[in-house]
């Protein structure tokens, strides 16, 4: 055992990563490294030469690639445009009315989109503005649709999920079911946020009802049956047993591109910007999961991984503290981590833990979705709050927008208590399918 | 000195749980202390990147099965290809493994892929696990089967079913979406792959072993840099092993598997005379196809000859093993016997 | 070296363009079997062999090269707010060199694999058809040895000021 050497590259690795080298980069470096002085130089280069072929050629990984088109086409041909206007038809009347509607738009993009950023930066450009100007705190505006966002990597479709059910080998879509009920659980908690300061500090989140809607339900209906329709598609066709999960993103991207014909919004521009993005994503997702799957394989040789959870079984935790831990190193990994790195470097030493311990993995998958997503909207590297501050520079700073993420932060430890507290919150959905 | 080991399975299944988990137990007691084995888990080398770990010296022992390179290895894929000849588990690990020991071109093909074969294990007499219950021929159209390989996708076929190249991760969510009916395999997996919740019946009718093993690649150098007193050591904890897996994925798993089975109310069911009748009669006449398989596939010419050895030797061990009672360690210590101790350890492998 | 950076731009909108269509069709392949699969109860052949083993390679590896042209990948950036402007380029430097040597090790390291593979004429069996899969080993080395030179270019860029440092993150997860 070489235990040490695992607790040495792990500590290069935070120094690279500090000194700003690309995640990917920096852990197949340290990986290359590792094995090389461990083993040898030959066993190094298998490594390197295996890993990035074996981790890509998956069946599993391919719906990464679709549910992220699939979410791109829904947004650059306008599909989800109308989820804004229709919540705030339907919810006018509540006190804070924008920024409710705008966290139950997050929860309607979220369902064609698998990714937290890409939520945020498509509903930060929409409604940030319109509440600024109703009157709210800008850093609470702002701050509202950064949490908002990571209902976008909750609610499936969800990358991290696929990535998480891929490395856990659980089934995808028994962790999709469970992210509906903590997707559902966060945006109710956001929701009694924003109620709660609308009650108690009306200067930041203004009261008064919105003006008499333009729109009708009726008409807002009008506008969002295209992306309700792709919605029953995927979710339809994938809990009822025509498709699988790995293949709803195909199904889901398609059905993208349809309902855009169909409502006559696809052209060329929207086909080609779409797909770009997807290809950006996901090219650069990939290299970091294959990074990640040299440090994995690292950790293995040298046996740190085992290691701590041999610690961690023998030092016979009870589930509440070993839980807490848990949460306290994903919300330590959050602060400075992205979350597909944070996800992969933790779950080959904590998988065995809790597969030692019997506890569901399906669970356990929806609960470090949760806190990954967390880890998006704390500082110093929030990503959404980071995404969120180029959409709306020119309403609040980085510092205000964190300020404005406070009290969600709260919300979110709730859920999460909760969650830990009453597993069957989560479970429910899975059990019954 | 420590080898580091790669069962390329999760602790559960028995190519880790047993087989490597006895042979770092047998190493030391067989080698005098002077060997022990570090076992390295999926996150370090799943079962697809076996090859490349053992040809890169990360991996020293690891557990190869040639399914996944039949490109490199087809003489141990012609002998897959006889899956619907297996009944007897024990019996086909040992054919297997005299087969693979005594056949040059076997022991080239080996040595060109860099590693030293020492040994192979079987799983138990595969069937049907289904939603719905066979008992007929005619239950049999339609039904969409998760395939393990290319014989029993025939047999599928053969019978009017749809063989689906599911992978056994995916075989549960495949079969809770109903994209599957059922899936051939051990009436293990209903416990490995939680296939319990899901399948309503399981039929006693025997399709054939999964028995195209090599449970210790060795790396080719590594070997080379042993001496002939290690070789033995390592042979002998090697072959103990081997026979300690069968014993526990072709006999006691079942075993475990079918009590949980009816206690979860799965229904077991007898095939019919005329479907057994059928199945046996295509496992015989599957044998030319599969013969043709290997000379236009692998381009194995001389594969009829290769056939009939090894079906000689699946006899031969059949009546062994009946003799001995199916007993792991007698059955181990004949293999020795009559496969191992005819081996010169100091030439074996090159 | 304006010409450079615009040959190199275009070059980099074809690998995008090769590996956007590999997506579309990937797309179309398995939305195909899972219609195929109603009507006639049995899958398309081959078509995870195919996805896994053609499409998902030609999509990751082909379009790296592109990503780094545009800054795209994933860093932490804890410690910016601390650094000059000309730190900042100083490290930006520094890390595309680690960087460019990363992908030329990856890139000699799977050139290896390719070449076996293409001496065994690796295929996968998918029911009973063998399917080659062979020439996608090459994909891996040709996307590594492709990035790390765009990476080492955009060091060149940086140090000589063609380039200001433009990440582009947006799109990102
Ligand atoms: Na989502
Ligand atoms: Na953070």
């Amino acid at each position: 055992m070489n235990v040490e050497a695992g607790f040495y590259g792990a500590g290069i690795l935070v120094l690279l990563l500090l000194l700003r080298v690309p995640v990917a980069l920096a852990l197949i470096a340290v990986s290359f490294g590792g094995i090389a002085w461990l083993i040898g130089l030959t066993p190094a280069l298998g490594i390197l030469s295996n890993t990035p072929y074996s981790f890509v050629a998956s069946w599993t990984m391919s719906a990464v690639p679709m549910f992220l088109l699939m979410g791109f086409v829904a947004f650059h041909a306008g599909l989800t445009g109308g989820l804004f206007d229709a919540a705030k038809a339907v919810l006018r009347k509540l006190p804070g009315a924008l920024a409710i509607s705008s966290i139950f738009a997050c929860s309607g993009f979220a369902a064609v989109c698998g990714s937290s950023l890409a939520t945020a930066a498509a509903m930060g450009r929409i409604a940030i503005p319109e509440m600024v100007r109703a009157g709210y705190n800008p850093g609470f505006a702002a701050g509202s649709i950064a949490a908002g966002g990571t209902i976008g990597a909750l609610i499936p479709p969800s990358i991290l999920m696929i990535i998480y059910g891929v490395f856990a080998e659980t089934s995808i879509t028994q962790v999709f079911l469970g992210g509906i009920g903590i997707g559902i659980l966060t945006a109710l908690s956001y929701t009694i946020v924003v109620l709660v300061i609308a009650w108690a500090r009306p200067d930041i989140v203004p009261r008064k009802p919105l003006e008499d809607s333009s729109l009708t339900a009726r008409e807002a209906l009008g506008r969002i049956w295209p992306v309700m329709l792709l919605i029953v598609l995927v979710f339809g066709g994938m809990f009822s047993g025509f498709f699988t999960a790995t293949e709803a993103g195909a199904v889901g991207a398609a059905g993208s591109l349809a309902c855009a014909a169909l409502v006559r919004r696809l052209n060329w521009a929207v086909l080609k910007q779409a797909l770009l993005e997807t290809l950006m994503t996901s090219a650069s997702l990939f290299i970091i999961g294959i990074g990640a799957a040299m440090f994995t394989r690292f950790l293995g040789i040298t046996g740190l991984s085992s290691f701590i959870s041999g610690y961690v079984n023998d030092a016979g935790l009870s589930y509440f503290q070993l839980m807490l831990i848990v949460v306290l190193i994903y919300i330590l990994l959050g602060m400075v981590m992205e979350p597909f790195g944070a996800l992969l470097i933790t779950l080959p030493v904590l998988i065995p833990i809790f597969n030692a311990q019997g506890i569901s993995l399906v669970w356990f998958g929806v609960v470090v979705v949760k806190l990954l997503e967390i880890g998006m909207i704390t500082p110093p590297v929030g990503l959404n709050v980071f995404v969120i501050r180029n959409v709306a520079a020119k309403y609040a700073t980085v510092v205000q927008i964190f300020g404005g993420v406070i009290p969600f932060l709260l919300a979110d430890i709730v859920v999460v208590a909760l969650v830990v507290a009453f597993p069957a919150l989560v479970m429910i959905l899975p059990s019954l399918l | 000195r420590e080898l580091r080991t790669a069962p390329g399975g999760p602790p559960p299944h028995p190519a880790n749980g047993v087989l490597y988990t006895n042979f770092a137990q047998y190493l030391p007691e067989e080698s005098d202390g002077r060997l022990t084995a570090q076992i390295l888990g999926t996150e370090v080398v799943t079962l697809g990147q076996m090859k490349d770990a053992l040809q890169s010296q990360l991996v020293e022992v690891g557990n190869l099965l040639p399914l996944y390179f039949p490109a490199d290895l087809p003489n141990m894929a012609l002998a897959g290809e006889m899956a619907l000849s297996g009944r007897s588990p024990h019996a086909m690990a040992a054919a297997m493994t005299e087969y693979m020991v005594n056949c040059a071109t076997c022991q080239e093909e080996m040595s060109r892929f860099g590693i030293v074969y020492l040994g192979s294990g079987s799983s138990d007499v595969y069937t049907v696990l289904t939603n719905r219950p066979v008992r007929t021929a005619a239950d049999l159209r339609g039904l969409r089967l998760r395939s393990g390989g290319a014989p029993f996708s025939r047999w599928a076929e053969h019978f009017g079913a749809v063989p689906t190249d599911v992978s056994v991760n995916d075989q549960f969510e495949s079969m809770s979406q109903g994209v599957i009916d059922g899936s051939m395999a051990s009436v293990a997996d209903l416990l490995s792959f939680r296939l319990i919740e899901l399948a309503t019946h399981y039929s006693e009718l025997p399709l054939g072993t999964y028995h195209a093993t090599s449970n210790f690649a060795f790396s080719l150098p590594v070997w080379q840099s042993l001496d002939a007193e290690d070789r033995a050591a390592i042979i002998r904890a090697a072959n103990r092993a081997n026979a300690d897996f069968t014993q526990r994925w072709g006999y006691t798993m079942r075993e475990e598997a079918q009590a949980a089975a009816a206690e979860a109310g799965i229904e077991r069911v007898e095939p019919d005379a005329e479907l057994l009748a059928a199945s046996e009669a295509f496992a015989e006449a599957d044998r030319a196809n599969a013969i043709t398989r290997a000379q236009q596939q692998f381009g194995l010419a001389d594969a009829e000859e290769r056939v009939e050895i090894f079906l000689g030797l699946v006899d031969k061990w059949t009546a062994i093993v009946e003799e001995l009672d199916g007993d792991p360690a007698a059955i181990a210590e004949r293999v020795q016997a009559e496969v191992w101790d005819n081996v010169d350890p100091a030439a074996y492998g090159g | 070296m304006e010409q450079l950076r615009r040959g190199v731009d275009l070059s980099m909108s074809f690998l995008a363009t090769l590996a956007s269509l590999g997506v579309l069709v990937m797309m179309v392949h398995v939305c195909a079997d899972v219609i195929w699969r109603q009507i006639s109860g049995g899958p398309l052949p081959a078509t995870v062999e195919i996805v896994s083993r053609y499409y998902m390679v030609l999509v990751a590896f082909l379009p790296l090269a592109w990503v780094e042209r545009r800054g795209g990948m994933v860093r932490v950036e804890l410690i910016d707010g601390f650094l000059s402007r000309r730190m900042i380029l100083l490290s930006d430097v520094m890390a595309a060199l680690l960087a460019a040597a990363v992908y030329f090790g990856l890139s000699y390291a799977s050139w290896g694999i390719a070449m076996r593979n293409y001496n065994t004429g690796t295929f996968v069996t998918a029911l009973q058809y063998a399917v080659p899969v062979w020439p996608t080993y090459f994909l891996a080395p040709l996307g590594f040895l492709l990035a790390g030179l765009v990476v080492m270019l955009r060091a060149l860029f940086i140090a000589t000021g063609t380039d200001a440092r433009g990440d582009n993150r947006e799109a990102l997860q």
